[in-house]
């Protein structure tokens, strides 16, 4: 994939009697192959919700998501649900499935996709160390701490080698060197021409200087600021 | 060639899912076990029992003559009633039979006489030699007699016996309360004077020429016959498993209850983790791969329950020597026969049973899946956060 492209992307929600409210008012922006694309805004301006769309999770209001030109937010759910194995996605939120391990965790995007159980395994284990969390592998998420899961789901997210990888906050829970080595995961991601977005508050992620392009939400309105 | 593989990661980790909650899937296994014992018990067992009259009737003359009287049943002369029958066309044989009912040690018991030859009996009694003036073979329901002991029987005259056998235990359902004597002592024990028999067994060339034969049967004899045919006697039973019939559905209800509670449980129980669902499909996976998962989850419960609550059925009814039956459905006082009915169809029976449960399980478990499959992720793992 060489693109993700927001044409015209308005979105609303409804508010239980109260009308409409709009989160995304014509956003027009792209995300280029081994670039990382770096969305900030205040909390409520819809960066998040974005993200989302992007991922094919949600659907716009009206305009499109293409990739290299096709229109997938408008593609009917086979060919969504499809369309979705090759992005990851990092949650705000965690997101992991009690019960499992770390690892089975990892190894969930894996297991429809016609691989052997070792593999998955292997694939999945190789994700973890990636992110220096090899030895969470076998503990059941209920018992790691918010930055340890969230190391679990940005290794969920990597673990299938995605396209595009869009990541809401991936630095939240992470101390400066977890940080740091999250956003080195990213820049090796985008250099092996993945395409990556990212969401996010911390301003460490912006002092670091790894984004190549920046864009701000404001009264759901996308800026490019670089 | 490519290896296929029967065993995908999909299905290990609709294995694992279970594993999650283990003592859910244990008692959901459980549950739909018995659901699935419960009810094929019951239809099983009218099933079975159908069959076995049908094959019990399959030995049956195509028809039976009784004299009748004034005061009722009377005794029929056997050589004139004999000579009448067999000049009837179609007849091919006609046999008289000495049987009747006399006071056993425990009650009433089924007395039959025999002749030379054993057609008094339906095939697969198996008994080694009939018996001699004074001697009885008894069934198993006529008193906890031994070999050697003596059997007091009443009835026109109070006559003793020495048992000399006893019928085996799988002829139960036919010789559970028979007690065989020679003709000469079964005659004055019935009242049953020299040269007259009960009845008259007859077999006809072709048996759906019945309705053709009983009109000259009926002219051929110079008295008042009663004739019952193979077909009134099968309807007989009909008539008596289909109003058993109505006990089995009625026994049907708390399993039918139970599986809807069941299917209940599941829907809810699955819609209320459609935040997994979601999650899934966030994480690639298509509603195929959703719906496949919730297959093998369910089959990897159901098919060993319904296997092992279609064996339980099977044994309960089918396990040769069956008592609580016959104690059950046909009201007997004293120890009831040890039935070994028929288990023609059975297979068929339980394959329906198994599939009438199975099958509203996996729809309870594909409902959520499929609803799910539809709806975008993200409104699905909402109610996570």
């Amino acid at each position: 994939m060489k693109e993700l492209c927001c044409k015209e992307i308005c979105f609303s929600r409804s508010q239980f009697g109260r009308g409409e409210k709009a989160i995304l008012d014509q956003v027009n922006c792209s995300f280029p192959a081994g670039r990382i694309s770096l969305i900030t805004g205040i909390t409520g301006a819809g960066k998040s919700t974005l993200l989302h769309i992007v991922a094919g999770l949600i659907r716009p209001t009206s305009g499109e998501v293409r990739a290299d030109g096709s229109p997938v937010s408008r593609w009917v759910t086979a060919h969504k649900d499809l369309w979705r194995r090759r992005t990851g996605i990092v949650f705000q939120q965690p997101h992991l499935i009690r019960g499992l391990t770390a690892l089975e965790n990892v190894m969930l995007p894996l297991i429809p996709r016609g691989l052997s159980l070792p593999e998955i395994k292997k694939r999945g284990m190789e994700s973890l160390e990636k992110l220096g969390a090899g030895h969470l592998a076998g503990e059941e998420v209920k018992r790691l701490s918010g930055g340890e899961r969230q190391k679990i789901a940005i290794a969920r997210a990597l673990a299938a080698a995605p396209e595009a990888l869009l990541a809401d906050e991936p630095t939240a829970h992470q101390d400066d060197e977890s940080a740091g080595r999250v956003l080195d995961i990213m820049k090796k991601e985008s250099e092996g021409g993945c395409i990556v977005v990212i969401v996010a508050h911390d301003h460490r992620i912006l002092k670091s200087g790894i984004a190549d392009r920046h864009f701000t939400i404001e009264c759901g309105r996308v800026c490019r600021v670089r | 060639m490519r290896r296929i593989r029967l065993i995908r990661p999909i299905h290990v980790w609709a294995m694992r899912d279970l594993l999650r909650r283990p003592g859910e899937a244990l008692l959901l296994g459980l549950v739909l076990t018995l659901i699935v014992a419960f009810s094929g018990t019951a239809l099983l067992l009218t099933q079975s029992l159908s069959s076995t009259a049908r094959r019990m009737i399959g030995h049956a003359p195509s028809l039976v003559i009784r004299k009748v009287g004034i005061a009722g049943w009377e005794p029929v002369p056997e050589n004139p009633a004999l000579i009448s029958a067999r000049a009837v066309p179609g007849v091919t044989s006609a046999s008289p039979r000495i049987w009747g009912f006399a006071g056993g040690p425990d009650g009433a018991v089924t007395v039959v006489g025999a002749g030379e030859g054993l057609e008094c009996l339906p095939p697969g009694v198996g008994i080694g030699r009939l018996p001699q003036e004074g001697e009885a073979i008894i069934g198993e329901g006529v008193g906890q007699l031994k070999e050697g002991d003596t059997l007091r029987l009443t009835g026109s005259v109070s006559l003793e016996f020495k048992v000399f056998g006893r019928f085996p235990e799988d002829t139960g359902i036919v010789a559970h309360d028979v007690v065989l004597l020679h003709k000469k002592d079964a005659m004055p024990l019935l009242g049953l004077p020299e040269g007259f028999a009960s009845d008259l067994a007859v077999h006809v060339f072709n048996e759906e020429e019945q309705s053709a034969i009983l009109p000259d049967l009926l002219e051929a004899f110079p008295w008042p016959v009663r004739i019952t045919t193979r077909r009134e006697t099968a309807g007989y039973y009909a008539a008596s498993f289909s109003k058993r019939g109505g006990i089995v559905v009625t026994a049907l209800i708390p399993s039918i209850m139970a599986l809807a509670l069941l299917m209940t449980y599941l829907i809810r129980e699955r819609t209320g983790q459609k935040h997994e669902v979601g999650l899934l499909k966030c994480l690639g996976w298509t509603t195929s791969d959703i719906v496949k998962t919730e297959v093998s989850r369910s089959v990897i419960v159901a098919l060993p329950a319904a296997a092992f609550g279609s064996l339980i059925s099977y044994v309960i009814v089918l396990r040769p020597g069956t008592r609580w039956l016959g104690a059950l459905f046909f009201g007997w006082d004293g120890l009831p026969p040890a039935l070994r009915l028929d288990a023609t169809g059975a297979v068929l029976v339980l394959i329906e049973i198994a599939c009438l449960v199975v099958v509203p399980f996996l729809a309870s478990a594909l409902w959520p899946a499929l609803q799910s499959g539809a709806a975008d992720p993200q409104d699905l793992i909402e109610e996570m956060e």
